[in-house]
């Protein structure tokens, strides 16, 4: 279908929720408030490693307004966890990070549960931790789980093609070590939820959730009961950005608070609690990246070395590791790749899933080391990124099918946004460019061996349709598109669709927001549901207009002939007649999609994803030589999402991961004291304000992914992935210094260029 | 639970008699802005809440060009920097309040309240200082008035005593020919705290400087003026040499720490060449 021919798709629609939302309408987990409801807080633990010897709860279930104190002993004890199933609602036996929950207390109000916890008597055996991943590694160090030996919990070995005869071939090798940093998702609202929980056996819990089924399965599991006896009703979700994916405790804490004292409970996390132990941080990786290169710039061989941080917890972070290992040689045409991976525990904060999952991390190592190769081989990086780059049917290493990619186009936009070619030929001092590649999934095929996504959609007899999904919106847009994919399908206008909330109980099983997969996986259940939909109304409107269903075209709401527009008939009156009749029904239908991948076998070879996204970013900055500020004088944005569906959500996709990824190459980290986030708050921690971001233009790649709906994938991480290796680069361009750590501090520049005027 | 009365008295003589009456256990509450951190954080739990909304005129801003401006301990942030006074007299000022936080922060928080809690990272201190501005402290024994520059004890610690009040602030009327230069260093986001604040106020006739005065803030326990900087370009040639030296002596001055902000050594390094830029960036106003 050629793109003119969308009559919603493509086009600057209102946000479907944005009234609700500009207005305080939207109902947010703080804003939910049932009849009898208490308020939980956790005793967390102040140790990053100790035995519990003893937990007395006594005092504080004697004080006026506790309703109960929870530990352990209420719980199963059983570990749960997405992929190693290691971590307990409450701590059994020890604690292993700062900030892990305990206890927990329910009581009339916040306050009294805030004293509650000071009555909380508890006995430690602190016990030896470590912190760092590499010293974990080493014989002797404290364990932080008994069974894992040398404190590693998954290692990834592989090896494709001939890495020894591919180095041998290059003709220029280079290697560098870069480390990367943890970085919080900073959603303006923490993670919280109300559980209510109901004799009968029934946990009906609303949660500001981004995955709902994947949420009621894990809290299921550490509750010992079935997924039906745990309802998820999502909240309106103040931001995700993977935060919000239910690796955490909250809720599980929250259902057995209610279970005990027999009434609802809310419990929030404070900002503090969200950095200690709330939202899963980023995953930390020290990587050791050696890359071969012909001396015309093609790449011949890449060998890397991951050592990522897990903390006490696994959460997200086997995945995670997986794709900073593997991901990125989908984004060049690779032969001779080799990785190894550790992912390792720590007595810290557990790591996770965070927008852009392992690409950021492997993309500042990586992006800098090919750049690295562009300056000893005297070549332009564009010119490298662009011989190097994907192209359609790529298939890499690993296995990963490349259906549609415009890899080159966005190299090119990026390059042209930024002025490369002019301004390279006439460079000013301290100022430089950079640029990085990136490649995404449109879904990642972990769970179950599925990746896929259903919808129902009923139309009314008014002829507004309502989609009811069970994937969640959680900030970044996704209803709007999923309400243009419909219109488009249905021929009808945007405002005569609407999607409900979504409610385990209520929709299918969906799996959620990650992995930039709803609007290719889920949009395509979506479309289908709609396609289903219209088949039924053509099927009545075909009698009204003694035609056949063959011969109808549904648009702008009216359902006519082709070429016999002026005897259409209005959806509604169609509704109307199927339903209003004897033997009528109303117009329902259910969609599904599974994304055409595969589950990676056990060396991780398969492709993972229906379909791949791609962008490049280029930036210009200036360096202040002085203070070894880094000043971002222009910043450029392409992107490969196949049809941009909702332009104004994708612009804002773009921008906002762009922002994260300056924070992330910038700004962002906390120093860790004894395993302790130092300052867990807004002071201290930064991110980029509105009064921060630079100058930026996008551009989105002319580009048709022919599984996806209408031609679309997956945007939503890809912005954020390269960008901190942009930014480097732009650096060394500038004033010949490459830093090796996360964020790029002023100091650190200042430092290197110091050192590089005292080898002179 | 989080349990104190709260009084908003009428008038100064009022405000003295509780803060008599309830001595450590009361706190005073002008815009809130740090006061409820505080609480919230659990470093302060008042029993007593005195709240300074209700006195009159406590947020008036006068200038007059003979004695100068005079600020209300109350006036917010905001008010102050819109001033029309401000504006065209104290551009130094108009210029500083301008960076302080956002506006939210701004329509909220009071001078008064700002020095009072003696928070090294903030910023009307420093230029303040280089104004040559006095504080008016009010209890029941009376009113005493004290140079800015005596104000400033330790990290969060101040010379207002027990019972005392900050009533007001004062700063000489403008000198003809000042010049001035403010930098905000702020590498990580423009609503962070200033790594390094530097205010600088500076006569000169025909290169020779007359007088100088340098506030400088987040770089040590207290917003510190540095004197021994100023002595070394005070009455002198101004010289490029010169400037380096002084800049030099401002770093010598601090005493910073290392925080999220960056290092202890990097912030007296930036101390160093901020200090040259602001000398340089006066004589061009």
């Amino acid at each position: 279908m050629a793109k003119q021919d969308f009559s919603v798709v493509g086009r600057r629609v209102q946000r479907v929720e944005g009234y609700e939302k500009a207005t305080g309408e939207s109902r947010y987990i703080a804003d939910i408030m049932l009849p009898r409801m208490l308020y939980g807080k956790i005793f967390r633990s102040p140790f990053p490693h100790a035995r519990i010897l003893n937990i007395d709860t006594s005092k504080a279930e004697r004080l006026r307004g506790v309703r109960c104190v929870v530990t352990a002993e209420d719980t199963i004890k059983k570990p749960w966890g997405a992929f190693f199933a290691d971590q307990y609602p409450l701590s059994v036996g020890k604690v292993r990070y700062v900030g892990e929950e305990v206890a927990a207390v329910a009581a009339i109000d916040r306050e009294t549960a805030e004293e509650a916890l000071d009555l909380i008597e508890i006995e430690w055996d602190e016990l030896p931790a470590v912190f760092d991943a590499e010293e974990a590694m080493q014989p002797g160090a404290p364990l932080v789980h008994d069974d894992k030996e040398r404190n590693v919990a998954m290692v990834i070995d592989v090896e494709r093609g001939d890495i020894e005869k591919a180095f041998a071939d290059s003709d220029v090798i280079v290697e560098d070590t870069f480390q990367s940093t943890p970085q919080w998702h900073c959603a303006i609202e923490t993670i919280g939820s109300v559980a209510d929980y109901s004799p009968s056996g029934k946990y009906t819990i609303y949660m500001n959730t981004q995955t709902l089924f994947n949420a009621r399965y894990r809290i299921a599991a550490a509750l010992g009961v079935r997924e039906t006896d745990v309802r998820i009703i999502q909240s309106a979700v103040g931001g995700g950005f993977g935060g919000k994916s239910c690796d955490d405790n909250n809720a599980i804490v929250a259902a057995i608070l209610s279970r005990k004292a027999g009434k609802p409970v809310k419990l929030i996390n404070t900002r503090e609690e969200e950095f200690l132990a709330g939202s899963r941080p980023r995953v930390f990786m020290k990587i050791y990246v050696k890359m071969g290169f012909r001396k015309n710039g093609l790449i011949r061989a890449k060998q890397t070395r991951v050592v990522a941080d897990n903390g006490a917890y696994s959460a997200k972070a086997p995945a995670i590791t997986g794709v900073a290992a593997l991901r990125h040689d989908t984004c060049y045409k690779y032969s001779d790749v080799k990785t190894q991976a550790y992912l390792v525990y720590t007595n810290k904060i557990p790591t996770g899933a965070f927008r852009g999952f392992g690409n950021p991390s492997a993309e500042w190592a990586v992006e800098q080391a090919i750049d690295e190769a562009s300056h000893e081989l005297g070549i332009d990086p564009i010119e490298i990124a662009r011989m190097n780059a994907a192209e359609p049917g790529y298939v890499s290493p690993h296995g990963n099918r490349v259906i549609s990619c415009e890899l080159k186009q966005c190299i090119d936009k990026a390059g042209e946004l930024i002025g490369w070619k002019e301004k390279r030929a006439n460079k000013k001092p301290s100022t430089g460019l950079g640029l990085a590649c990136t490649v995404h999934v449109s879904g990642k095929r972990h769970f179950g061996d599925y990746d896929g996504s259903s919808a129902t959609i009923k139309l009314n007899e008014d002829g507004k349709a309502l989609i009811l999904s069970g994937e969640g919106e959680s900030g970044q847009g996704c209803y709007t598109t999923m309400c243009a994919i419909a219109a488009e399908e249905l021929g009808v206008p945007i405002e005569d669709v609407e999607m409900s909330h979504a409610d385990t109980d209520l929709t299918t099983f969906c799996l959620g927001a990650f992995a930039s997969r709803l609007t290719y996986i889920s949009g395509n259940a979506v479309r289908d549901a709609a396609s289903k939909v219209k088949q039924q109304l053509f099927e009545q409107a075909a009698e009204m207009l003694e035609a056949s269903a063959e011969d109808l075209v549904a648009r702008d709401g009216k359902i006519f002939v082709r070429g016999a527009e002026s005897k259409a008939l209005p959806v509604a009156d169609v509704a109307r007649a199927r339903l209003f009749r004897n033997g009528g029904a109303p117009i329902v239908a259910s969609g599904k999609f599974d994304a055409d991948s595969v589950l990676q076998d056990s060396t991780r070879y398969g492709n993972e994803s229906g379909a791949y996204n791609y962008g490049c970013q280029a930036v210009e900055v200036e360096v202040d030589r002085e203070t070894g500020q880094v000043k971002i004088l222009q910043y450029a944005a392409a992107s490969d999402c196949g049809t941009v569906i909702n332009p104004v959500g994708a612009e804002g996709q773009v921008e906002g991961a762009v922002a994260q990824g300056i924070g992330y190459a910038l700004i962002e980290g906390l120093r860790f004291d004894e395993g302790r986030p130092v300052n867990p708050n807004f002071s201290d921690y930064r991110i980029p304000s509105m009064r921060d971001m630079p100058p930026l233009k996008h551009a989105f790649a002319d580009s048709y992914e022919p599984t996806g709906p209408f031609g679309a994938k997956g945007l939503g991480e890809l912005g954020m992935d390269p960008t901190a290796a942009v930014i480097s680069n732009a650096v060394f361009d500038a004033v010949g210094v490459r830093i090796r750590t996360l964020p790029i501090t002023p100091e650190k520049v200042l430092h290197a260029l110091k050192e590089k005027d005292a080898k002179k | 639970m989080v349990r104190f009365d709260y009084f908003e008295p009428q008038n100064i003589s009022d405000t003295c008699a509780l803060l008599d009456e309830h001595g450590e256990e009361a706190r005073l509450i002008a815009g809130g802005t740090a006061l409820l951190i505080m609480m919230r954080l659990k470093l302060l739990n008042p029993r007593v809440v005195v709240s300074l909304a209700k006195l009159p005129d406590f947020d008036a801003i006068r200038f007059d060009p003979k004695t100068g401006l005079t600020i209300g301990a109350g006036a917010r942030h905001r008010d102050i920097e819109l001033h029309p006074a401000v504006r065209e007299h104290y551009p130094l000022l108009h210029e500083t309040f301008r960076k302080v936080a956002q506006p939210r922060i701004r329509n909220m928080a009071t001078l008064g309240g700002n020095l009072c809690q003696g928070d090294p990272l903030t910023d009307p201190g420093a230029s303040l200082l280089a104004l040559d501005a006095s504080v008016v402290l009010a209890s029941s024994q009376g009113e005493r008035m004290l140079p800015l520059d005596e104000f400033f004890i330790d990290y969060y610690q101040t010379a207002a005593e027990p019972g005392e009040i900050m009533t007001e602030i004062r700063v000489p009327p403008p000198a003809a020919g000042l010049r001035w230069a403010h930098i905000k260093f702020l590498p990580r986001s423009q609503e962070d705290f200033a790594t390094v604040g530097v205010a600088l106020a500076l006569k000169t006739t025909d290169g020779r400087c007359d007088d100088i005065r340098l506030g400088l803030n987040s770089v040590a326990p207290t917003i510190l003026r540095a004197k021994k900087a100023e002595a070394l370009l005070r009455g002198e040639k101004i010289s490029e040499r010169l400037i380096g030296g002084m800049a030099e002596a401002a770093a010598f001055e601090t005493d910073p720490i290392d925080d999220n902000r960056g290092s202890a050594e990097y912030k007296r390094e930036m101390v160093k060449v901020l200090v040259g830029r602001a000398v340089a960036q006066a004589l061009g106003n």
